[in-house]
C-alpha cells in the first residue's frame, strides 16, 4: 500500500502517549511558534449574510458529526481545516499533512473510496469567495454541490446529509464573501457560547419545520459546541461548571428526538456561561493561562 | 488538569510523533475529560489509561529480548500475561522468553494458551513442536505437525496470503526438524518480534486496510502491530472489528472482551461490541452497550451515534 508509511509510521499508540491533551484542537495544530495563541484566536469570519439556513450550515460546518469514519472520531469537522470558513494555516495532522496548513484529500486514513496510494497533501484553501468559482477542489468538480457532497460522503465517510443540512452547508459556504471579513479575534467564552446559542436557534428553526433529521444533527452540533467550552475549563477550579455543562448537554441529548429546546434551557445555559465568564482569565480561553498549562510538564 | 504529558512528549520524542500522539488521545481526553471514556473506535486507535501499562511492560519485554536479557523478558511478559491472560501474542512472547531463558518446559503452557486462539502466531505451533521434540516426545511433536498442516489447509482467502505463508513456514520448519536424523539442539527461539516503529507502521497500514475493507490483510498487519506494541485496547478493538467483518464472531468477541478488560471505558470497543451483538441477534445487549456509551459520552460521541444508528436499523 501506499507511502503513508512516512508519516503514518509515526502513529503512536505506545504507552508513552500523553493521556491528557489539553484541547482537542491540539491534535491538529502545528507545534512550535505560539501554540497557545494559535489555539485561542480565530482568523475572522467573512459571513456576508445570515438566515436560518445559513445558520444551520454554520453549525454543521463546525460539527464532526457531519463527517464520519476516523475523522469524526478524532473530532475533525470542516472547521478544523477551514477555521471560520478560512484557511487553518496551523492545521497539521500526521495522517493527512506534511506541513502546516496542508491536508491529503485522497488519504486512505479518512476515505474508503478516495485513497490514491500516494501521499500528496495540498494546501488547504480559504473558502471565502468560493461561490464565484467555476470548478471546485483538486478533482475540478463542476458544481459546489458535487464537491461538498463528495467531501462529506466520500472523502470523510459521512452519512448522506439531510436535504436541509446539505442545503445549509452550501448556503453557509456561499455566504462567505471577501468584503465581509471580520478582523481576527480572540476566542472567548462569549464567542464560544454564542456558537452554542446560534446552533440552538438553528435547531429550533429546523424543529419548527418538522425536520427531525436535521434537528438531530444540529442537536449533536450543540453538544459538540458545549464540549468545546467544557474542555477549556481546567479542573478542579471549574469542576462545578463542567458538571452544569454536562447536564445541559444531556438535556440536549434527551431532547434531540423530541425536536425541542425550551427557552428554559437557554436561561440555564446563559447562567452557566456567566459564571464561567467571570473567571475567564483562569480558563484555557485565556492565552496566558493556556500557555502556562501547555508548558507545565 | 495539572500536568501536560504532551509537552514532555514534544520535548523528548519529536514534533510529529507528538502530534500524532496528540491526535490519538486528544479527542477522548479533552472532550471526555468530564465524563471519561476513551475512543479508539473507527480506525483511530488511541491510548487508553488502563491499556497503557501492559503495553509498556510488553515493550520492555521486547527490549529485553532484543538485548538477550531473557530473565528480564520473562519477568516483564509474566506481568503482561497477568493483565491479558488469554492474549495469543502475549503468551507466545512469554513462551519465547522462557525458551530463551532455558525453561522450555515452562514454555509449553503459554504456547498452549496461545494456540487456543485462532489468532495465535503460526510460529507458536512450531515452537511447541520443537519443544516436544527437544524433550524427546516425538509423538507430541508429530501432533503439532499435524495441527500445523490442518491450520495451513484451513487458511482460506479470508485467512490471507501473509498468514498462509507464516503457516507454511512454521509447518515446513517443524517437518524438517522431525525429519532430521537427530533431534535438534535447543529449539531456536526464532522470535521475530518487530520493533515499536515497525509496529506503528503496521498499525498505520492496518488503519488504511480496514478503511478499504481489506480485512484479512488488516489482521496480518495488526498481528505485527500487536507483536510490537503488546496488548493494547485499540489494536484489540481493530482485531475484533476485522474479525467480525470476516464473519469470525467468536474471535471478534474475544478481542472485544480483551480490549474492555484492559479499558472498560474504551468507546470504540464498547461500540463495536454492541455492533457484534446486533450481528448475532442480541439486540438487548447492544442496547446495553449504547447505554454505556451514553454514560461515557456526556457531550455525545461518534461511537454512540454509530451504534445508535445500527440499532435503529436492526430494530426495523
Amino acid at each position: 500500500m501506499k507511502t503513508l508509511r512516512t508519516a503514518l509510521a509515526l502513529l503512536f499508540i505506545a504507552a508513552a502517549a500523553p493521556q491528557d491533551a489539553l484541547l482537542r484542537e491540539a491534535a491538529w495544530t502545528a507545534p512550535g511558534g505560539d501554540l497557545a495563541a494559535a489555539l485561542t484566536a480565530g482568523p475572522g469570519e467573512c459571513l456576508a449574510r445570515t438566515d436560518a439556513l445559513v445558520e444551520t450550515g454554520r453549525a454543521l460546518f463546525r460539527s464532526p458529526y457531519l463527517l464520519g469514519g476516523p475523522a469524526a472520531r478524532v473530532g475533525l469537522s470542516c472547521d478544523a481545516c477551514h477555521s471560520e470558513g478560512r484557511r487553518n494555516a496551523h492545521f497539521l495532522l500526521a495522517e493527512l499533512s506534511d506541513a502546516a496548513g496542508t491536508a491529503d484529500v485522497t488519504a486512505e486514513w479518512a476515505s474508503k473510496t478516495r485513497g490514491d496510494g500516494v501521499r500528496n497533501p495540498v494546501i488547504i484553501p480559504d473558502l471565502v469567495g468560493v461561490a464565484g468559482k467555476t470548478t471546485f477542489g483538486g478533482r475540478r468538480e463542476p458544481s459546489l454541490e458535487t464537491f461538498v457532497r463528495g467531501v462529506i460522503v466520500e472523502e470523510f465517510q459521512g452519512q448522506e446529509p439531510s436535504p436541509r443540512a446539505f442545503a445549509g452547508v452550501l448556503a453557509y459556504v456561499r455566504a462567505l464573501e471577501p468584503g465581509a471579513c471580520a478582523a481576527p479575534a480572540p476566542l472567548t467564552v462569549a464567542a464560544a457560547a454564542d456558537d452554542v446559542r446560534r446552533a440552538v436557534v438553528a435547531a429550533q428553526a429546523s424543529a419548527s419545520l418538522g425536520d427531525d433529521r436535521t434537528t438531530r444533527a444540529l442537536a449533536l452540533a450543540v453538544q459538540d459546541r458545549i464540549a468545546r467550552i467544557a474542555e477549556r475549563l481546567p479542573a478542579p477550579l471549574f469542576d462545578a461548571d463542567r458538571r452544569r455543562l454536562q447536564i445541559l448537554s444531556r438535556d440536549v441529548a434527551s431532547a434531540r428526538d423530541a425536536s425541542s429546546f425550551g427557552p428554559a434551557w437557554l436561561v440555564r445555559f446563559d447562567a452557566a456561561v456567566a459564571r464561567i465568564a467571570r473567571r475567564e482569565r483562569r480558563t484555557h480561553f485565556d492565552a496566558t493561562t493556556l500557555r502556562k498549562a501547555l508548558e507545565t510538564p | 488538569m495539572s500536568r501536560n504529558p504532551a509537552i514532555l512528549f514534544l520535548k523528548t520524542c519529536g514534533v510529529i510523533t507528538a502530534l500524532v500522539a496528540f491526535t490519538l488521545v486528544a479527542p477522548q481526553t479533552a472532550v471526555g475529560a468530564p465524563g471519561g471514556g476513551s475512543s479508539g473506535g473507527g480506525s483511530m486507535p488511541s491510548t487508553s489509561g488502563r491499556g497503557g501499562d501492559p503495553a509498556r511492560a510488553y515493550q520492555e519485554g521486547v527490549a529485553a529480548m532484543e538485548a538477550r536479557d531473557y530473565r528480564t523478558a520473562v519477568a516483564k511478559f509474566r506481568t503482561v500475561v497477568g493483565a491479558a491472560p488469554n492474549d495469543p501474542s502475549v503468551n507466545y512472547a512469554y513462551a519465547l522468553a522462557l525458551i530463551g531463558n532455558g525453561e522450555p518446559r515452562d514454555a509449553i503452557r503459554p504456547l498452549q494458551r496461545s494456540l487456543r486462539s485462532d489468532a495465535a502466531p503460526p510460529d507458536a505451533r512450531k515452537q511447541l513442536g520443537l519443544i516436544h521434540l527437544q524433550l524427546g516426545d516425538r509423538a507430541k511433536a508429530t501432533e503439532q505437525l499435524a495441527a500445523a498442516a490442518a491450520s495451513l489447509a484451513a487458511c482460506d482467502a479470508a485467512c490471507g496470503d501473509v498468514r498462509r505463508a507464516q503457516f507454511q513456514a512454521a509447518h515446513d520448519a517443524l517437518k524438517a526438524a522431525l525429519d532430521a536424523p537427530v533431534a535438534p539442539a535447543a529449539p531456536t527461539t526464532g522470535w521475530l518480534i518487530p520493533g515499536p516503529l515497525e509496529g506503528r507502521e503496521a498499525y498505520a497500514a492496518a488503519v488504511g486496510l480496514v478503511n478499504q475493507e481489506r480485512f484479512a490483510e488488516a489482521l496480518a498487519a495488526l498481528d505485527v502491530a500487536q507483536a510490537a506494541i503488546g496488548p493494547h485496547p485499540d489494536i484489540l478493538n481493530y482485531r475484533g472489528f476485522a474479525s467480525r467483518k470476516l464473519g469470525r464472531f467468536d474471535a471478534a468477541m474475544g478481542f472485544y472482551v480483551e480490549a474492555l478488560a484492559l479499558d472498560p471505558d474504551h468507546r470504540g470497543a464498547n461500540e463495536y461490541l454492541g455492533e457484534l451483538y446486533l450481528q448475532v441477534g442480541r439486540i438487548d445487549d447492544a442496547r446495553r452497550q449504547l447505554a454505556k456509551l451514553d454514560t461515557l459520552c456526556p457531550y455525545g460521541c461518534a461511537e454512540r451515534e454509530e451504534l445508535d444508528r445500527w440499532i435503529t436499523v436492526a430494530a426495523r
